[in-house]
């Protein structure tokens, strides 16, 4: 089980391996494979995107993220792998599963440690 | 042999001793935009952007928006807040033109402030300098004298500094200081003419005494020397980790000058303008006490009115502006390295003209010293907030305290 989490929302998701991947960039970038149980919980998911940001590469120093439009940073549980802040910048759901279950890809930006 | 249980379980035990990433995170900021136009706040801005130049008198704003605001036409009142944390005014001024653009549809409202107003208002006629100041004036009560006259303009007199000194008071020197009118009153046939504007006019006396007046973000006008290097005490620094891709510096000797010639008003006796001279020394000119190893710097205006006589190279005794206290003045600013520097940064702090920045650098750009704010340029949208300094420097430093920004 996972969980993101932007001020009081929190959304709570299954995080697969499979289909999960990590991209390096100024910024590590998060791919994780997700199962939702409920309509619901894709929702609230959703609800927490950032659609517009920058990410500034100053010279020399860490990164600055600068969120133009969308829920803004939240902190990210995925259980087993670890805990970090980030954003959720992509969401997509690819195929439908039986009783409302849904499966898909939850993109993130990590701003806290790396996982 | 590989041990893939974590696959079969879908657990990520594997990866918590990952190593790959070993990256410290970012610092995040939330960017805030609000524009009020006309007394409304617009809710269709796309993006806005803004400068504040010690050199061009007033800050400029343009604000794009999705569709012209329904409220508000040119010359209505605009207001721009906005940062990534640090939320101030950013803008203080006017709507002077929309700008619409057919595809991607939007409109660029472009803004000024108000102390351009300045460079458009010309006296319907000539103002004869002895009329109004019989006794001659200091260069801060004409400066503030001439802001009266503009329509729109208002301004705290505490704000408007000078020199002190009164000048207009050689009576064979008023000439200069008249202000030209768009016509001439003591002319019988066709007497119109473009004028001078008050701009021009409060740019002669700026020029005259090293003072600049400028207009700041808030709408705040000011006078205060501002000359081309920086204080002995660093406002700010900018160093790598503040700094994006595009900083740029230099640092040259192609303008240096050890000696600088200042002339002042030339008053019709043949003995040409009165002047003034400031001599010094650099590694690579040499002294320029000695003629042959000088390298000048020629400055000019009339309305200085005190210095050496051109023939007999002996001081005039007259009041005003001293030719040579100028060309003292001058000096440091030319006689030194010119070092610039264009600096593109994330950074979101309320800076502009008139401060000192300790330009830490030396890798990347060479420069490594405290530098002159001259331009604060900022930009707001989808690419978050960015700022950039355009800074000036080199020589020794001098204790001018920056003015409010």
């Amino acid at each position: 089980m996972a969980s993101f989490t932007v001020a009081s929302t929190v959304a709570v998701f299954g995080a697969n391996i499979n289909g999960s991947r990590q991209t390096l960039g100024n910024l590590q970038q998060f791919t994780c494979a997700v199962t939702m149980w409920d309509v619901s919980e894709w929702m609230t998911l959703q609800s927490l995107a950032t659609m517009t940001y920058h990410v500034h590469a100053p010279l020399g120093g860490n990164p600055v993220v600068d969120i133009v439009g969308g829920a803004g940073e939240g902190n990210l549980v995925i259980a087993g792998l670890g805990s970090t802040t980030a954003i959720l910048t992509g969401l997509e759901r690819n195929s439908y599963l039986p009783y409302n279950r849904t499966q898909g890809t939850a993109t993130f930006l990590i701003t806290g440690s790396a996982i | 042999m590989a041990d893939y249980s974590d696959l079969e379980a879908q657990t990520y035990g594997g990866l918590e001793s990952d190593t790959y990433f070993l990256l410290e995170g970012a610092q995040v900021r939330q960017v805030s935009l609000q524009v009020t136009f006309a007394g409304v706040v617009l809710d269709n801005v796309i993006q806005a952007r803004g400068e504040v130049s010690a050199d061009s008198g007033w800050p400029t704003c343009s604000v794009f928006v999705t569709a012209k605001p329904p409220t508000g036409n040119e010359e209505d009142d605009i207001t721009v807040v906005a940062g990534a944390g640090n939320n101030v005014v950013r803008f203080t001024g006017k709507v002077r033109r929309f700008r619409p653009s057919g595809f991607p549809k939007s409109i660029e409202m472009v803004c000024s402030g108000t102390l351009a107003y300045a460079a458009e208002w010309v006296p319907p006629e000539d103002i004869l300098f002895d009329d109004i100041w019989p006794s001659g004036a200091t260069d801060q009560q004409l400066v503030q004298w001439v802001l009266d006259q503009v329509p729109g303009i208002g301004y705290d007199a505490s704000n408007i500094a000078g020199t002190g000194t009164v000048i207009g008071t050689e009576p064979l020197a008023l000439t200069a200081f008249d202000w030209k009118g768009s016509t001439d009153p003591y002319q019988v046939a066709n007497n119109y003419t473009s004028g001078t504007s008050a701009w021009a006019y409060i740019q002669q006396i700026d020029r005259a005494t090293l003072y600049r007046t400028y207009q700041a973000r808030d709408g705040t006008i000011y006078r205060v020397q501002m000359i081309g290097h920086p204080d002995n005490t660093a406002d700010f620094t900018l160093g790598p980790q503040d700094m994006l891709d595009g900083a740029s510096g230099s640092r040259d000797t192609e303008r240096t000058r050890n000696f600088v010639v200042v002339l002042g008003h030339d008053y019709g006796d043949g003995h040409g303008p009165i002047y003034g001279t400031a001599a010094g020394s650099n590694d690579f000119q040499g002294d320029a006490n000695n003629p042959s190893q000088r390298h000048t710097e020629l400055f000019q205006s009339p309305l200085i009115e005190s210095g050496l006589d051109g023939i007999d190279d002996a001081w005039d005794g007259r009041d005003g502006l001293r030719a040579d206290d100028i060309a003292a003045m001058i000096l440091p600013d030319v006689n030194k390295e010119f070092v610039e520097a264009s600096i593109p940064s994330w950074r979101d702090d309320t800076h502009g003209p008139g401060m000192t920045c300790l330009l830490d650098a030396l890798d990347r750009l060479a420069i490594g010293e405290p530098m002159w704010v001259a331009r604060h340029a900022w930009e707001v949208g989808d690419n978050g907030w960015m700022a950039t300094y355009g800074l000036t420097g080199g020589g020794l430093q001098q204790t001018n305290p920056a003015p409010p920004v």
